[in-house]
């Protein structure tokens, strides 16, 4: 009792780093080499996964950079190959060899998804006959599974033939109803099948397995888009399922030459990555180069079209997108047809379009269901917001502060009466603003939707009230600022809309160093960078610099009647898009034949 | 933007919004003063005669390079004329002409910039930026350049055009009288003398080969000389219908003295910060144009794999000669003495020398075969 009351003082007053010992600390795992919980002691399966490209390298010896490449290439490559030792064999015979085969590749019985159900074939057969059922739970329709693989396998099958290849010929053409069956012979096949949610039927004595398409994984149903709204036009988006996604743009291109091909892309988990275009009118080059960039990516793991473009674009380290991303079937459908190649990658909602010229981004799905003053005049409207988005507060920067003769002697006493009271330089101002009105930004996205519209008012008071009131900023700074917010959501590309958000603060710094000046200097070279700039090919101001034969579709939305060509920067196969003059009966416009711009492209 | 210039192909228009902006530029420059010394009231005949001038010459040499030397540039039949040697010093000669006038467009807009609206700012700075922006644009090479001579091209038609008209309420034609000014022989020898600012012909011998089509070129030289023309002409006018000519000659900035009389309502005045956009676009694209040719040129005399690496030393060189003057008054003296009014002779005499003595030489040789072949074979290459 003594002693255990000593112990408790002893704690007390000196300090045990013992303590500190017993915390855990993530390092290097030398010894062990399994998951399992009591680590040290190693299972039936020896699995080697301490690769080399998991340990840290100790060499300090400074290595020239073709051999730090030449070093990790072969390190990954060493690595890819082990992850998949055993995946090219051919499948055996035995049905306990194939069995043990499945759990060494799906780590069992560590891992839960994967279910293997044994199961023996016919209900009156002399001698049962072994099989396997073998599908992840999630992924896979269960009632699928139960009523049309098991319940037809173990009740209603009967064979008349010994040979066991046969008998899986017969269950494969009579027995299964499955839309889509299909026999696999390699390892690599059955994992990659049972990892896309189908369920693969292996049987004692049969070196082949069936494969039968039941994914059945939960997903969001098909809903209006998040990013991309329109007034007049479809009101579809895609969704967080691949074969949704590309049955939507068939759904609205019905066209025979519309081809999808697949591709999976990711070593050590793959996604599908669909490149879809029109046989015989897409550029075949085009189609090339965007299937040989998807190929060449050869990384372990790539889920959505975000990261998948920058491994594809020309330049990612472009502050432009050099590919268009869209939530709308309906401009993928669009864009097809004009020439592009539409990307799908994967189980996500947004799709690529490539190539991409400046003024795509600018353009939504709804110019072109509206009359064409109307869709000149949006359109002239988001160019407008561009530049206001861009340059105003650089312009106010560069104006308060070094070319205030140029302002209305009214208005310039206004906004000095204004600044009266503010303790900060112009530039200052500004950027605080700034720095507000892009932290609401954030936070409104971010924000759980319940509490969502208090940010409005908070920032609404916080900027629109608080900071006037005590004397952070000016009233009119503060017109400004929430002008180019405005201006900036009118742009409807996302990405690009960020790039601008970026760029207002170079400019910002310009203008606040040299005026106009410097505004005007950045200014030609953002240009010169653009004009340099190109997106799978295609000069990214096409068709304006360098200057190409174009409808009106570029600044301005012309009438659809007299859009007669194909935009001739993707120079399509077949350039012609309507007859020259499509409305014959019109005695107005029945003459009306394009541009002759169009005719010489 | 690696290694284009192998490879640069340019079109049509934006080859004419290239050679359009590289003269009419001029407009903000010294050339407007020292017209109007040589001619007063007559001055805006001036541009005419030499635009007329130009578009003869023009017509002439591109004859000469379609029919003796196509896919060919000055450097190259330098070299097929006279050897490595004389092509060499020739290019550099066209090299240095090329860096002075940059030299001498950087100094004069950054003393303009200074002058107008950044007061307090460090000439260096200014001067800096300038150089910077005008070598990251000649790096980027024709193609880039003529793609943003297309698109800023709006910008000085809009804001040439504007700034005359905007002025309107000053205009007094009468002071435009009388018609011939200091008279008949004094207005052409000074178009002569002031027809440099007119490169077209020395640029066409550098970029023949990098048009896209070669064809288009009489018609590319027909607008820009035309267009340009028109632009300077009418800036004269207007400026001498604003001021008397007598007062005219002695300011060198031109464009800046006009708008700072626009004034049309308390809305609408003390514009000239706003053309400052005006200035900077032209004035860039202008000094990219003269530091890629310089660039281009030496490269191709001494048979460097790429000029690339040169622009920044050239861009450097430039702005050096460009800080070596005293003051402006000095600037606007050496630039009107010796680059105005000799100019002509490197702009016109001896491209149209080297084309000549090249075509003479061949037909006493007797030679043979295509244009260029002797260079080719000396090189062992084939042109398709």
């Amino acid at each position: 009792m003594l002693s255990k009351y000593a112990s408790m003082l002893k704690r007390l007053i000196t300090v045990n780093e013992s303590v500190l010992d017993e915390q855990f600390t993530l390092l290097d795992d030398e010894s062990d080499t399994s998951y399992d919980e009591d680590g040290n002691k190693r299972g039936p399966e020896v699995i080697d996964f301490d690769t080399d490209e998991n340990k840290t390298q100790t060499a300090k010896r400074p290595v020239s950079m073709r051999q730090f490449i030449r070093r990790g290439a072969a390190l990954y490559n060493e690595a890819v190959r082990k992850a998949h030792v055993g995946q090219d064999d051919d499948l055996p015979v035995s049905i306990d060899q194939m069995k043990a085969r499945l759990e060494r590749f799906f780590h069992l019985p560590q891992n839960k998804d994967v279910v293997i159900r044994e199961f023996s074939v016919g209900v009156h057969a002399k001698q049962p006959w072994r099989g396997l059922a073998v599908f992840v739970d999630g992924l896979a329709d269960k009632t699928v599974i139960n009523h049309d693989i098991l319940e037809r396998l173990m009740l209603f099958t009967q064979f008349i033939d010994d040979e066991p290849r046969r008998n899986m010929e017969y269950i494969q053409e009579k027995i299964l109803t499955s839309n889509q069956t299909a026999m696999l012979e390699k390892w690599s096949e059955v994992i990659q099948a049972i990892l896309a949610g189908s369920t693969v039927v292996l049987l004692d004595g049969c070196n082949g397995a069936l494969s039968v398409e039941t994914k059945g994984w939960e997903h969001r149903s098909v809903s209006i888009p998040q990013t991309e709204s329109v007034v007049r036009g479809a009101h579809d988006a895609f969704t967080e399922n691949f074969r949704t996604n590309t049955g939507l743009i068939r759904s609205r291109f019905r066209s025979e030459h519309l081809v999808t091909e697949i591709y999976s892309v990711g070593n050590l988990a793959s996604t599908d990555v669909a490149i879809m275009y029109v046989h015989g009118m897409t550029n075949p080059k085009l189609v090339r180069e965007v299937r040989r960039r998807i190929e060449a990516i050869d990384v372990d793991y790539i889920d959505s079209p975000g990261v998948l473009e920058q491994f594809i674009e020309d330049e990612p380290r472009m502050i432009i997108p050099q590919v268009l991303s869209t939530e709308r079937p309906d401009r993928v459908a669009a864009s097809l047809a004009e020439g592009y190649v539409a990307i799908v990658v994967g189980n996500n909602p947004f799709v690529l379009i490539a190539p991409v010229v400046l003024y795509s981004l600018i353009h939504t799905s709804e110019d072109a269901n509206l009359r064409f003053y109307a869709g000149t005049f949006i359109r002239g409207l988001r160019w407008i917001s561009l530049f206001i988005a861009c340059l105003l507060p650089a312009l106010y920067v560069a104006v308060t502060n070094y070319h205030p003769e140029m302002l209305p002697t009214d208005l310039m006493l206004a906004i000095a009466g204004s600044r009266e009271q503010v303790p900060f330089p112009v530039i200052v101002e500004v950027l605080l603003m700034e720095f507000a009105i892009e932290l609401i930004r954030e936070a409104g996205i971010r924000i759980p939707s319940v509490i969502g519209p208090t940010i409005g008012i908070v920032g609404a008071l916080i900027i629109g009230q608080a900071a006037v009131q005590a004397g952070i900023v000016s009233p009119l700074l503060v017109i400004v600022v929430a002008t180019t917010a405005l201006a900036g959501f009118a742009i409807p590309n996302y990405e690009l809309s960020m790039a601008v958000r970026i760029s207002r603060f170079v400019f910002l710094l310009a203008g606040a160093f040299l005026g106009f000046y410097g505004v005007a200097i950045l200014l030609c070279v953002s240009v010169v960078r653009l004009s340099m700039q190109k997106s799978f090919g295609v000069p990214i101001l096409s068709p304006i610099a360098p200057t190409k034969a174009s409808a009106k579709d570029v600044l301005i939305r012309g009438p659809v009647y007299s859009m007669n060509l194909r935009p001739s920067f993707l120079h399509p196969l077949r350039s012609w898009r309507q007859q020259p003059v499509t409305r014959p009966w019109s005695a107005p416009t029945g003459k009306r034949a394009g541009r002759k711009g169009n005719d010489q492209a | 933007m690696k290694n284009q210039e192998g490879k640069a192909s340019v079109a049509g228009r934006e080859l004419t919004a290239l050679m359009i902006l590289v003269v009419a530029t001029n407009a903000f420059l010294i050339y407007p003063q020292y017209v109007s010394q040589s001619a007063y009231e007559a001055a805006w005949m001036e541009p005419i005669v030499s635009g007329a001038l130009t578009l003869v010459l023009f017509y002439f040499v591109e004859w000469l390079m379609r029919k003796y030397y196509p896919q060919l540039d000055i450097v190259e039949v330098s070299k097929e004329v006279f050897g490595r040697v004389i092509a060499a010093l020739l290019a550099m000669l066209f090299a240095a002409y090329f860096i002075c006038t940059t030299a001498m467009v950087v100094r004069e807009f950054t003393e303009n910039v200074i002058m107008t609206v950044l007061p307090a700012t460090p000439i260096l700075l200014v001067g800096a930026v300038f150089m910077g922006a005008v070598g990251y644009i000649a790096y980027a090479g024709l193609e880039g350049i003529s793609r943003t001579a297309y698109i800023f091209l709006p910008i000085l038609l809009i804001g040439l055009v504007g700034v005359c008209v905007a002025t309107m309420n000053w205009w007094h034609p009468a002071m435009l009288l009388p018609f011939w000014g200091t008279g008949i022989p004094r207005v052409l020898t000074g178009s002569l003398e002031y027809s440099s600012v007119f490169s077209n012909v020395l640029l066409l011998t550098i970029i023949y080969k990098h048009a896209h089509n070669p064809r288009q070129m009489r018609r590319i030289g027909s607008v820009s000389v035309t267009v340009s023309t028109l632009l300077l002409c009418l800036l004269i006018i207007t400026y001498h219908m604003v001021f008397p000519a007598v007062e005219s000659e002695q300011v060198s900035f031109a464009l800046y003295r006009l708008a700072r009389l626009i004034y049309l309502g308390p809305f609408f005045q003390r514009l000239e910060s706003v053309f400052i956009f005006l200035w900077v676009t032209a004035a860039t694209v202008k000094m990219a144009v003269t530091l890629w040719c310089s660039a281009y040129l030496l490269g191709k005399a001494f048979g460097w794999p790429t000029y690339r690496p040169g622009i920044p030393i050239l861009a450097l060189l430039s702005w050096s000669i460009a800080m070596w003057a005293d003051s402006w008054v000095q600037v606007v003296d050496l630039d009107g003495r010796y680059l105005l009014r000799w100019g002509w002779t490197v702009v016109f005499v001896l491209p149209i020398v080297v084309l000549l003595l090249g075509v003479v030489g061949r037909a006493f040789k007797g030679s043979t075969g295509e244009p260029g072949e002797r260079r080719r074979r000396r090189r062992g290459i084939t042109h398709a």
